[in-house]
């Protein structure tokens, strides 16, 4: 997956390519929810797209949510079905972690981190963004 | 280039912060609704506003919701222009994409 | 040129929907099209016809629908998200057993397909985020 990252000549440049900015914290607003649902449309019509997970949108990938209280569904949950809908370009942003205290061993793996450079390589090469 | 879009106080919300570190070279932004409290850049973020210069970012401020407010230039220690609504679109399309920070 | 206009933000409860509004008006002004009015998280309240304000206040539904009316926009309310938040055409509403539909005449539901197809055949997306 970090080769489609960094690759200048397929995945970061394909006229289409949407990237998704997810910038929320799961719960308090159903931005996160909302915007993984829009990925998980997008998975099931075939169209290509990328999540980027920056800011407090990081805190929906840590691992052990429980929501048998809150009126809620399981935000993690619904991100592991993700790659099932074939949405396999997850990636997170280093930073985000580093600033909240957050170890790559805390998240789910089905992102991968990427540093800031290569955060300004997905921006600069996508064709629109969907910020949530 | 990108756009980027900034709606919220940068006193009450990392917002601002979050685009400032996040934008690159040659971008620009433009502050709505609550956000152009951001132009009145207080000590509060005086250490992202380095960056803005070295990045060559321009910055704008949407000049209804800046009146609207009661906010004046000279307020700011930041070099910034306030546009129109046509402006905006005119911002727009000169980016290629957008990215709005809420 | 094309833009796509994304409004995650209801009308009074924040300013989102007036900026998107004001937005709208500029990108006609201008000679440009709107190929899509998207309604998104709490935008979708934007559809609904029993929003009511005093009369010397700016009624946002109403000034969406005859910028809709007046220049042929298409308006496209996510479904999932209207539903989940009591805005519903007659159809849906009878679906699920509640006595009436108030999607007001103009917008129409449909799924977050649109809003991807939006972002590919768009030749700018922007969204306008909540205000609260």
């Amino acid at each position: 997956m970090n080769d489609n990252v960094t690759d200048n000549t397929s995945a970061t440049d394909g006229s289409k390519r949407i990237l998704l900015v997810c910038r929320h914290a799961p719960y308090g607003t159903s931005l996160a929810r909302e915007s993984i649902e829009t990925a998980l449309a997008a998975g099931a019509l075939g169209v290509d797209i990328t999540l980027l997970f920056i800011n407090d949108g990081v805190w929906q990938l840590y691992n052990h949510q429980q929501v048998s209280v809150i009126a809620a569904k399981n935000h993690g949950a619904m991100l592991s079905a993700l790659p099932l809908y074939g949405v396999e370009r997850l990636l997170v942003d280093e930073k985000s972690l580093s600033e909240r205290g957050i170890k790559a061993s805390n998240l789910t793996d089905i992102a991968e981190v990427i540093d800031k450079d290569q955060v300004k390589h997905l921006l600069a090469n996508c064709k629109v963004i969907l910020s949530f | 280039m990108i756009l980027h879009t900034v709606n919220k106080s940068p006193y009450a919300n990392q917002c601002l912060v979050d685009c400032l570190t996040t934008a690159a070279t040659g971008d620009t932004i433009i502050l709505i609704e609550d956000g152009v409290y951001g132009a009145t850049a207080g000590p509060l973020f005086d250490k992202s506003l380095p960056q803005l210069s070295e990045l060559d970012i321009k910055l704008y401020v949407l000049r209804p919701d800046f009146e609207a407010r009661g906010l004046h230039l000279g307020q700011s220690v930041l070099h910034f222009s306030l546009v129109d609504d046509h402006r905006f679109v005119e911002l727009v399309l000169e980016a290629d994409k957008v990215l709005s920070w809420y | 040129m094309k833009f796509t206009i994304v409004i995650l933000g209801a009308p009074y409860s924040g300013e989102t929907a007036d900026t998107a509004c004001r937005f709208a008006e500029a990108v006609i002004a201008q000679g440009h099209n709107i190929y899509r009015l998207f309604f998104y998280h709490d935008g979708v309240h934007n559809a609904s016809s029993l929003v009511t304000l005093p009369q010397d206040e700016i009624q946002l539904p109403q000034r969406w629908q005859q910028l809709i009316d007046q220049y042929h926009l298409e308006a496209v309310v996510c479904i999932a998200s209207a539903l989940r938040r009591g805005v519903a055409n007659d159809i849906e509403a009878r679906r699920f057993g509640k006595p009436c539909g108030n999607l007001l005449e103009g917008f129409e539901l449909a799924g977050i397909g649109e809003l991807l197809d939006a972002a590919a055949h768009s030749d700018r997306l922007i969204t306008f985020g909540p205000s609260s």
